[in-house]
C-alpha cells in the first residue's frame, strides 16, 4: 500500500485529485493539506510514501521549496509536483529539488494516474517540455533562458541597473535583452509585455 | 678713412670678430632649436658651422701680411666651389631655422591665448588664490555671478559665502535637490534658466593652492532630470502594478481551477440527464437504476465539496498545523485562543510549525503546550514540549536559525530554554503585526 499525501490549496482540487487517486486500490490517501509548508510535518514519523504537491499553495508557500526541504531530509519520500501554471522554470526547479514526477493539471494529455504509476514503477516521470503558450506574436518556447530571467526580474519590479547587478551583466545588455523580447513579442511597451508574461502564467514570482 | 688702408691686424681682427659673431649667431640659434628638437642634422650643422668659423679666422691670420687681398683672401685660398657651397648651405640653413622659429613661436600658448579660450567657454570660470582673489576669470562668470548675487564677483570666497548664507538676488531661488552634492549649489533664475555653481580646491605643484569656481547653465539638464524623474515615477507605478498582478495571478489561477472543476461537474451532469430521462420513462433495468443513483450521489458529493469553505484563512492554516501534529502523534494543548493579529502573521505560524517539527524530530515529543503572554507592547509565545532535552548547550540550526534571524530583522526574537523542559520562547513586538 502506497501512502499518499495531497497538498493543494483548493479544496475542490484536493477532492478531485483524491477521487482520481482513490480509483487505484494500491494508493491510500492519508491526508489532504492546503499549505506546502506543513507537508514536512507529515514526513516526521515516516507515514508518507508519495506526496502529490501543488506548486502554489496556501500561506503563499511554494511547493518547490517544501519539496526541496523534504527531499533533503527524507529522500525516501517520492514527490510529484502538480500545477496548472505553464511557468517556464517550474520543471527545472522540480528536477533540481529532486522530485520524481511532474504533472500539468490542465495542459497535456497525461493522466495523473499514469504519472503516479510511472513514478512508482520506473522512478521518474516528467513532461518532455513546458506547454506552448502564445505571448504577443511569439510562442513561449522561442525565448531563451536569459530572456526569461530578465522578464522574471522585470516582473519583480527591478530596474535595468538592478537586473544587471543580479545577473552580472551591464544595464546595456539588459536593455538588449528587453529589446529582443519586444522584437519577438511585438510589444512596444515593456510593462505591457511583462504583464502578458504574467497573465499567461509564464512568470510566477513571490512564492516563498 | 678707407677700410683698405687700415693695418692688416685691424682688418684681420674686424673680420675675425665678424666671423665669431656670424658663427656664434648660428651656433646660438642652433642651440635654441636643439634644446627643443635634438636630432642628428642639427648636430652635424653645428659642427660644420664651428669648423667653418674656425677655418675662416685661421685663414685670415695666415694671410695677415697681404693687406690688399684681405677682403678677397677667401677666394684666393679656398677653391670657389667649396666656398659657394658652404655659403649656400649656411644661408639655406639660416632661412629654414628662422622659419622654424617663427612657426614654433606662433604655436606657443600665451596669456592672451588662455584668456581668449576661457572667454569662449560656455561656462563661467574663475580661478582664484587661496584668499579668494581672482587670478583668472571669464566674462560668463562675471555675468552669471551678477545674475545670481546681483553684484560683480570680486572675491571668490566672499561670493561662495554669500551664496551659502545670504539670500540670492531678487527673483532668484535656490533649488534644493534630493541628494545635495558637496560644494555644489543650484539656482533658478526668474527667466526659468537653472545655474549650477561649483567650487573646487586645486593644488598645483610649484604654484600652491588655488580655488576653482564654476557656474554652468544646466537648464536643459534640469529639464531632462525632471522628465526622467516623471518617467521613473511612472515606471515605479507600473512595476508595482506588475507585482500586484503577479500576486493576483495565483488567486486567479486558483479561481480558474475551481471553475474547471465546476465545468467538469456540469459535464458529468449533462451526461447523466439522458440516462435519467430513460430511467424516469421506465426504460431502465434495476442495475441501471442503481448505477444512475450511485452516479447522482457522487455528483451530489462533488457539489457538496464545491460549496464547501475555501481553505486558506489564517486560523484554518494554524489549525492544519495542529491537526497534522496530532496525526503524527504529538498533541498540541493551547491554553487560550491566540489573537487574530498573531495568527494571521505568517512568521508566527512558521515559528509554531518549526517548534513542533523540532520537538518531534529531535526530542521525540508527544505533548506540546502553547501559551501566550501580553507584555505591554509585545506578545510572548511559549511552546513547551515533553521531548528529550538536548545534551549540552542547544544551538539553533537550519530552519529555526533562519527563522530566528528573520524575526530578529523584524524586531522579534526566538529564545530556547532547556532548564526543566524544552521551551521555545517567541517574543513579538505588536508593531510588527498587522492589525495591532
Amino acid at each position: 500500500m502506497i501512502r499518499v499525501l495531497i497538498v493543494d490549496d483548493s479544496k475542490q482540487s484536493q477532492f478531485f485529485i483524491k477521487s482520481m487517486l482513490e480509483r487505484e486500490e494500491e494508493l491510500k490517501i492519508i491526508g489532504t493539506i492546503s499549505s506546502a509548508a506543513n507537508a514536512e510535518m507529515y514526513c516526521l514519523r515516516g507515514q508518507v510514501d508519495l506526496i502529490l504537491m501543488d506548486i502554489c499553495t496556501a500561506d503563499n508557500a511554494s511547493g518547490l521549496t517544501a519539496a526541496a526541504k523534504i527531499k533533503k531530509n527524507y529522500p525516501r519520500v517520492k514527490i510529484i509536483m502538480a500545477t496548472s501554471m505553464p511557468e517556464h522554470s517550474f520543471i527545472k526547479r522540480a528536477q533540481a529539488a529532486g522530485c520524481e514526477g511532474f504533472w500539468y493539471k490542465e495542459y497535456g494529455d497525461t493522466d495523473l494516474l499514469d504519472v503516479v504509476s510511472v513514478v512508482l514503477d520506473e522512478g521518474i516521470c516528467y513532461p518532455l517540455e513546458t506547454p506552448e503558450i502564445q505571448v504577443g506574436c511569439a510562442k513561449s518556447t522561442e525565448f531563451s533562458e536569459r530572456e526569461y530571467e530578465v522578464v522574471r526580474l522585470l516582473a519583480d519590479g527591478l530596474s535595468r541597473q538592478e537586473i544587471g547587478d543580479r545577473l552580472n551583466i551591464s544595464p546595456r545588455t539588459v536593455r538588449f535583452y528587453i529589446e529582443e523580447l519586444k522584437s519577438k513579442t511585438g510589444y512596444d511597451d515593456t510593462m505591457k509585455m511583462v504583464s502578458d508574461f504574467v497573465e499567461q502564467k509564464l512568470i510566477i514570482n513571490n512564492l516563498n | 678713412m678707407n677700410f683698405m688702408e687700415l693695418p692688416t691686424y685691424c682688418i684681420t681682427l674686424i673680420m675675425g670678430i665678424g666671423s665669431f659673431i656670424f658663427g656664434g649667431m648660428f651656433f646660438l640659434l642652433m642651440l635654441q632649436v636643439m634644446e627643443r628638437r635634438i636630432n642628428w642634422r642639427h648636430v652635424v650643422t653645428a659642427v660644420l658651422i664651428l669648423i667653418y668659423s674656425a677655418a675662416f679666422i685661421f685663414l685670415r691670420f695666415i694671410v695677415a701680411n697681404r693687406k690688399d687681398a684681405a677682403l678677397m683672401l677667401t677666394y684666393d685660398v679656398v677653391p670657389w666651389p667649396m666656398y659657394v657651397i658652404l655659403e649656400a648651405f649656411m644661408a639655406g640653413y639660416t632661412i629654414i631655422a628662422l622659419n622654424n622659429e617663427i612657426r614654433f613661436e606662433y604655436k606657443q600658448f600665451r596669456k592672451s591665448n588662455v584668456r581668449e579660450a576661457i572667454d569662449n567657454l560656455p561656462n563661467g570660470l574663475c580661478f582664484s588664490d587661496q584668499y579668494g582673489q581672482p587670478v583668472l576669470m571669464n566674462y560668463n562668470m562675471v555675468e552669471y555671478a551678477q545674475k545670481i548675487c546681483g553684484y560683480r564677483l570680486k572675491n571668490a570666497d566672499t561670493f561662495w559665502r554669500d551664496l551659502l548664507e545670504k539670500e540670492p538676488a531678487a527673483g532668484v531661488r535656490r533649488l534644493k535637490t534630493k541628494k545635495p552634492m558637496p560644494n555644489q549649489l543650484t539656482f533658478v533664475l526668474p527667466d526659468g534658466s537653472v545655474l549650477q555653481v561649483g567650487r573646487k580646491q586645486l593644488f598645483i605643484p610649484h604654484l600652491g593652492p588655488y580655488i576653482q569656481t564654476t557656474i554652468s547653465d544646466v537648464t536643459m539638464l534640469h529639464e531632462l532630470y525632471h522628465q526622467a524623474e516623471e518617467n521613473n515615477e511612472k515606471l515605479r507605478v507600473q512595476r508595482r502594478e506588475i507585482r500586484e498582478l503577479t500576486d493576483r495571478m495565483i488567486r486567479t489561477n486558483h479561481e480558474e481551477e475551481v471553475l474547471a472543476h465546476k465545468i467538469r461537474i456540469h459535464n458529468e451532469m449533462g451526461q447523466m440527464i439522458l440516462p435519467t430521462r430513460q430511467m424516469l420513462l421506465g426504460h431502465a433495468t434495476l442495475t441501471e437504476y442503481k448505477s444512475i443513483g450511485k452516479q447522482w450521489k457522487q455528483i451530489a458529493e462533488k457539489f457538496g465539496e464545491i460549496a464547501g469553505q475555501e481553505a486558506g484563512n489564517a486560523r484554518e492554516l494554524l489549525q492544519e498545523i495542529f491537526d497534522i501534529a496530532e496525526q503524527i502523534g504529538c498533541e498540541v494543548h493551547m491554553k487560550e485562543d491566540l489573537p487574530a493579529s498573531l495568527v494571521s502573521d505568517a512568521w508566527i505560524r512558521q515559528a509554531i510549525r518549526e517548534g513542533i517539527i523540532n520537538a518531534v524530530r529531535h526530542g521525540m515529543a508527544t505533548q506540546i503546550w502553547l501559551s501566550m503572554e501580553t507584555n505591554g507592547d509585545a506578545y510572548t509565545l511559549h511552546l513547551m514540549n515533553d521531548g528529550v532535552l538536548p545534551k549540552g548547550e542547544f544551538e539553533m540550526r537550519g530552519g529555526l536559525k533562519n527563522l530566528s534571524e528573520a524575526l530578529r530583522a523584524k524586531g522579534g526574537t526566538i529564545q530556547i530554554h532547556t532548564t526543566d523542559k524544552f521551551e521555545l520562547v517567541i517574543h513579538v513586538p505588536k508593531n510588527m503585526l498587522k492589525g495591532e
